[in-house]
């Protein structure tokens, strides 16, 4: 009997040092991590650190509600996390609490704009990349009438709207765009009535910013009209037919930085922000309707913007009412981007 | 009479540990079809929410509201009503308990959280009030209209955050400004565990004592139990159907003032998970019996909170809890039947 508990202790502890992790990471998300969208985005990129750092565990649960994330990740923690992504805008409040009783754990958050001694926060410079998504749409376009849905009209919704817009302007003066509210990140049924109402309208190819552009995808299937692909790349297998590009927010090689400082006991908390140049987002590969000129033509944009050369919203930029937002010779940069509280001229809708 | 309530006392226990076993089993079949080990998930099921403090004080800190609102579910149950409404009431008590802890503001530490309370527990009522007075006159069923209510409350308060009360920094998920300081909740032990617990347990004695013991349990419980001869023997029976319901209400508006006020600190739309329907089920299984509903609100609690740990621990997509949370309600379904043959 002794020798058998002896025994049952020796192979508990020979199991639990082989097993044992370099750093356990925990992460929550509000959504499904096959959404197509931004949970996936979440998601590959943990999965990314995983591969790349495989003495790393990983602790993860989907579709939690922020009401709940406070437990989840207290749950998390009990399991030994020492770095958690609560990865969802909504979880700011419920995390920054978690993070005030445990000073030794370090939480990183998407897209806000709350710092703690132990919480930083991530985001792409996604408007600046989504515009050469306008580019591409400018080319595209047959009615000269663009369609874009966003989820909630919030500064980066705006700013991504207008970035779409001025970047098909810049190859097609003729275009206008339409601008939708759907009033959610995720509603299916209104999205496809808002995108239902974009291509009755002429819009021929349609660019959004919600949790998943699944339901949209669809539609322009149905409808044959082109779409852009944001915040996942996985959404063109939904309908590869007309596809033109995309933005995925790739996340993995910044997640494995953040294990790494995590782990030398470097890491600091501070708004990183990082763009196309930086990988934290990418341009999708073509659709197969799209010709080699467009093709080049994006491209060239895209090397542009990436060396620094193009500043898309560089003045004079002016609202709809013919009021000069950006006057000339300034530029918005990264931290102007939650100041859009205006549609550009040339844009059909209500910023509000 | 002891020897027969003792009886009833040793069928309880007997039927709980066979509901426990009979779920378990079956979920534990589930996690092997899976490929999953189903000793180590309840092994870690347990040591993370019962053995491990903090864990315990989260599943206790989820006691809290279900505790209340399970009690908003059991006054009007014993008299006679079936309050499905907890759920609104609770979104209603959030909703004007915000009113409280952001415009009063500057009033002393405790006077003000005291207010605010109180406020919660003014709008649980209030919303409880008119599905009571309809009632009362014998115009519209409760069962119906407090139901409907529910789908009425978020709408309210969601004019509210989407509204008036948005802070403007907030843009993105809609919710209110925080509370002050003098409008929280303490969190005790550095954990989830709130004040609210002990509210909880105080209205949990309170109700035990005054519904058994005090000549107003004995006529609420008459009114209930035959409303007919309650109103021969001159009993105000519409008085006290609607102050069944509006007490209802207020504990139900109680535990949602006292959630925001302790975890979320501000108002917003996703502050309940179910709180109010959870707390019907805690009192279903209970009969308003109030040790019952101490004994029915942890178990509920403790599965809440372990399905998210199965989903880490286990890797279960999200939907394998739902299946735990559909065989306890079908296992609990199963049980007036049973009942019902004894009788």
């Amino acid at each position: 009997m002794k020798r058998a508990v002896l025994g049952l202790v020796v192979l508990v502890f020979g199991l639990v040092a082989a097993a044992e992790p370099c750093l356990i990471v925990g992460m929550i998300i509000g959504g499904t991590k096959d959404d197509a969208g931004y949970n996936q985005s979440q998601y590959e990129a943990l999965m990314a650190l995983k591969e790349k750092m495989p003495c790393v565990e990983i602790l993860f649960a989907e579709n939690v509600p922020a009401g709940e994330a406070e437990a989840v990740l207290e749950s998390m923690i009990l399991q030994g996390a020492k770095l958690l992504f609560p990865a969802g805008f909504a979880y700011m409040f419920p995390a920054l609490n978690v993070a005030k009783r445990h000073p030794d754990v370090i939480f990183m958050h998407p897209g806000g704009y709350m710092l703690a001694d132990n919480f930083g926060t991530y985001f792409s410079n996604v408007q600046f990349a989504y515009y050469l998504l306008g580019v591409a749409a400018g080319l595209m376009t047959k009615t000269n009438k663009l369609g874009f849905i966003g989820g909630m009209p919030t500064a980066f919704v705006l700013g991504n709207c207008n970035a779409f817009h001025l970047g098909a302007r810049a190859v097609n003066p003729n275009v206008t765009t339409y601008f939708v509210v759907t009033g959610a990140w995720v509603d299916r049924a209104k999205e496809v009535a808002a995108a239902q109402a974009l291509i009755q309208q002429g819009c021929d190819v349609i660019g959004s910013h919600l949790d998943s552009p699944i339901a949209l995808a669809q539609t322009c299937c149905e409808a044959g009209v082109f779409y852009v692909g944001y915040p996942s790349l996985a959404v063109q297998k939904f309908c590869p037919e007309y596809w033109i590009t995309g933005l995925g927010l790739s996340w993995g090689d910044f997640f494995v930085e953040v294990a790494q400082q995590v782990l030398a006991g470097t890491w600091k908390p501070e708004h990183v922000r990082r763009g196309l140049e930086a990988g934290f987002i990418t341009l999708g590969e073509f659709g197969p309707k799209v010709p080699e000129e467009v093709k080049k033509v994006v491209l060239e944009f895209k090397e542009k913007l990436v060396s620094g050369e193009l500043q898309p919203f560089a003045g004079p930029i002016r609202d709809q009412e013919g009021n000069v937002r950006i006057p000339e010779g300034t530029a918005w940069g990264p931290l102007d981007m939650g100041k859009f509280d205006w549609l550009a001229e040339g844009v059909v809708g209500s910023p509000k | 009479m002891l020897s027969s309530w003792r009886a009833r006392l040793g069928w309880s226990a007997v039927r709980l540990l066979l509901t426990v076993v009979v779920v378990l089993g079956v979920f534990g079949l589930f996690l092997w079809g899976l490929g999953r080990d189903p000793i180590k998930a309840y092994q870690d099921t347990f040591r993370l929410n019962i053995l491990n403090p903090r864990g315990l004080a989260g599943v206790l800190a989820r006691m809290a509201p279900l505790l209340l609102t399970a009690l908003g579910v059991a006054i009007p149950f014993r008299a006679g009503l079936i309050n499905v409404g907890a759920e609104g009431q609770f979104m209603m008590g959030a909703l004007l308990g915000t009113w409280a802890a952001l415009n009063l503001e500057g009033l002393p530490m405790g006077l003000h959280l005291a207010l605010v309370l109180l406020a919660g527990m003014v709008g649980g009522a209030l919303w409880a009030a008119v599905p009571g007075v309809l009632r009362a006159r014998g115009w519209v069923n409760e069962t119906i209209t407090t139901l409907l209510l529910n789908y009425l409350a978020p709408l309210v308060v969601g004019y509210f955050v989407f509204g008036p009360w948005r802070a403007p920094e907030l843009a993105f998920y809609p919710q209110t400004p925080e509370y002050p300081a003098s409008a929280r909740l303490p969190l005790l032990f550095g954990t989830r565990l709130h004040l609210g617990f002990f509210l909880g347990l105080f209205f949990l004695l309170a109700y035990a004592y005054l519904i058994n013991r005090s000549r107003w349990g004995l006529e609420l419980r008459t009114v209930g139990g035959n409303a007919e001869a309650a109103r021969r023997l001159g009993l105000p029976v519409e008085r006290w159907i609607l102050a069944a319901m509006m007490l209802g209400g207020a504990l139900a508006g109680l535990a949602g003032v006292a959630e925001v006020a302790a975890i979320h600190t501000r108002l917003k739309l996703d502050i309940s998970p179910g709180y109010g329907f959870m707390g019907f089920l805690v009192n279903w299984l209970a009969f308003a019996n109030p040790l019952g509903i101490l004994i029915m609100a942890f178990l509920i609690a403790f599965i809440a909170s372990s399905g998210f740990t199965l989903q880490i621990t286990q890797r279960l997509p999200y939907a394998a809890v739902n299946v735990l949370m559909a065989l306890i309600l079908f296992t609990v379904l199963a049980k007036p039947l049973a009942q019902r043959g004894k009788r």
